[in-house]
């Protein structure tokens, strides 16, 4: 499996050489020549040292606070926590494209980012860019749908989401890795869980309460939330339409610190599009496209208004109203993008087997 | 308290919390899915009859299917999983063991409830089917390999009615009061259990000394029963569907080159 597994039809994992049917936008080809025109050192692009520059500082935080007692202070553990919450968002952009040219390292930094959240950082290779990105296009809910969780009082919805959505995925995952053909997955997957809770059992055994407390707890707060952004980013959206199925969060400063997840609908429709290209992409070909209610100015406002201050769950709306009236798009629609993809997969499989009978009858 | 015992403690707080929201959701689905198939214990409730007269095709009053994908990497097993339940009733007439005959017209709206044998005795691989290598081929596509495993009430079957044609009705191939008072079972099982696993760690973890070693042991296992709590609380979710939707799933397993059952349609 290439360190940039992209979303296709469920079921499948394409490698390295199948982005570019996949990522078919200008920001894709813009990322491209990053790559092969001015070569960065170590990165792919650029921009990717902010995504190491947070993890940096999240491990930094967590090793302070577990050996140097003078760190162990809410000034220190509440910047965890939300840099734990980053470090998933790292997880899910690199498990969408690497950050490192090396493909060796783009492994061993899925091992690095695994401790972060404590769970296998492959496991977003199904779950997210495999069945999440398609919704329920395959016939079954996707495993984090926000229709999991029905309680009345919508605060409660929030924070039980990751209880449903959680085991839903590792049990979707373990059924996906019986029938993947990428038979390197099941090596990864395992690597990063032996390293991710050895590490973390390690820490326990060495020292137990400081290991619970600045550790496992801010690993737990930032798996858990970047469960919960499923519920936060599609509930009350139209997950069968074209260009509202996702709510976006478009503040400026949120999108530095978040590495663009703000601009949602984009991400889905290109999953290939580096996330620097988003906001550009957003501005072009989502605005005009989406109902106003899905282009939330602050996540912290959305939350407070959606699950503090209001008891119910909103009713659900039209909102895929807007597209239809919207000027025509260049973007294949949803079931063309998906039988291209599986017909890519296809081609790229008929490849493999071909290469295989070459070395057979060679050899 | 120092900080680390307070976040220590903090931490059992949101177990808790958890906790009471898993068992919440468990109980809330269970007592929803009670009301909504009340009718079954209330009234003439659920009546046992046998499928005497039916239109549809070979003798079947109703017919249902769910639809899979298969998948396989092509060395493992063939992998379902569901991809939608319909059911259709075909029209027909049933006479209830108090001897009255019922008419049930075509293309009513009906749930049909078949018991998980049955279907995985139709989910099984038969010698009619498409060969293991064909099977296998398709199943290695993205796309998968699509079935419809089709099973359905037939004349001479003995069956359960509850609910009335037009508003809500069901047809069970066994009495579907079972049904409700297992949901009712799992559903406290989930409960209590989950609650008394959460005061046992709950007691070990405030076992003096504070901070001790039962202590450890207890917030220890306070973090293996908060990752357990969500496991159960899936497998309760699953358990307490309606058969009518409840999942299939299941595997094939290759053997000599042979579409076997590896466990026909185990219940996923």
């Amino acid at each position: 499996m290439g360190a940039a597994a992209l979303s296709g039809p469920r079921g499948r994992v394409y490698g390295r050489g199948a982005m570019a049917e996949a990522a078919t936008g200008a920001g894709a080809q813009a990322g491209a020549q990053v790559e092969s025109g001015g070569r960065t050192w170590l990165v792919r692009h650029p921009t990717e040292w902010r995504q190491v520059g947070i993890v940096a500082l999240y491990q930094a935080l967590l090793w302070g606070m577990m050996f140097v007692p003078a760190w162990r202070s809410p000034l220190v553990l509440v910047p965890a926590f939300l840099l734990s919450f980053l470090n998933a968002v790292v997880i899910h952009n690199h498990l969408h494209r690497g950050i490192f040219h090396s493909h060796r390292l783009n492994m061993l930094w899925r091992g690095v980012l695994s401790f972060g959240a404590l769970y296998p950082a492959s496991a977003n290779v199904p779950s997210h860019n495999l069945v999440h990105h398609h919704f329920g296009d395959d016939g079954q809910p996707d495993w984090a749908d926000p229709e999991h969780v029905r309680f009345r009082w919508n605060l409660l919805n929030l924070i039980h989401f990751p209880n449903i959505a959680g085991p839903n995925t590792f049990a979707g995952v373990a059924k996906w890795a019986a029938t993947t053909r990428q038979a390197s997955f099941g090596r990864q997957y395992l690597a990063e869980t032996i390293f991710a809770f050895g590490l973390t059992g390690g820490l326990l055994l060495y020292d137990f309460w400081p290991a619970l407390a600045y550790v496992v707890l801010p690993q737990f707060y930032g798996a858990r939330c970047i469960l919960r952004i499923n519920l936060i980013q599609h509930d009350g959206t139209d997950t069968s339409s074209e260009w509202n199925h996702s709510r976006n969060f478009v503040g400026r400063l949120f999108n530095w610190i978040m590495c663009n997840n703000g601009y949602h609908t984009i991400h889905h429709n290109r999953a290939g599009l580096h996330w620097s290209e988003l906001a550009e992409a957003h501005r072009t070909e989502v605005a005009p496209r989406i109902d106003p209610s899905l282009d939330e100015p602050s996540m912290v406002g959305y939350l407070l208004r959606r699950y503090v201050l209001t008891l119910g769950r909103p009713a659900r709306r039209d909102v895929a109203a807007a597209e239809r009236s919207a000027a025509p798009t260049k973007l294949a629609s949803r079931a063309a993008r998906r039988q291209a993809a599986e017909q890519a997969a296809a081609v790229e499989q008929a490849a493999r087997a071909s290469r295989a009978g070459e070395q057979v009858a060679a050899g | 308290m120092d900080f680390t015992q307070f976040m220590a403690a903090f931490a059992l707080a949101a177990f808790w919390l958890n906790t009471l929201l898993i068992a919440g959701a468990g109980w809330s689905e269970c007592a929803g899915l009670r009301r909504r198939y009340a009718y079954m214990t209330e009234g003439t409730g659920a009546r046992r009859g046998a499928v005497t007269g039916a239109d549809g095709p070979e003798g079947a009053l109703a017919e249902f299917t769910v639809t899979q994908v298969g998948r396989s990497n092509g060395r493992g097993p063939i992998v379902f999983h569901d991809r939608g339940h319909a059911a259709r009733l075909l029209g027909g007439r049933v006479t209830l063991a108090d001897g009255e005959a019922m008419a049930l017209p075509a293309e009513a709206a009906v749930e049909v409830w078949i018991s998980r044998r049955a279907l995985q005795r139709a989910a099984a691989p038969r010698s009619g089917d498409a060969g293991h290598a064909e099977v296998l081929a398709a199943a290695t596509r993205a796309a998968g390999w699509e079935r419809r495993v089709a099973t359905g009430l037939r004349v001479g079957d003995t069956i359960w009615l509850a609910g009335q044609v037009g508003a809500g009705l069901v047809l069970a191939d066994a009495d579907p009061r079972r049904w409700l008072a297992r949901i009712t079972g799992l559903t406290v099982l989930l409960v209590l259990g989950v609650f008394l696993a959460a005061g046992a760690c709950t007691a070990a973890c405030l076992w003096p000394p504070g901070f001790g070693l039962v202590s450890k042991l207890g917030a220890f296992a306070a973090l293996v029963a908060f990752n357990l709590f969500q496991l159960l609380g899936k497998l309760h979710h699953d358990a307490i569907q309606p058969p009518s939707l409840r999942v299939l799933g299941g595997q094939w397993a290759g053997s000599g080159g042979r579409a076997a059952p590896g466990d026909g349609g185990e219940a996923g």
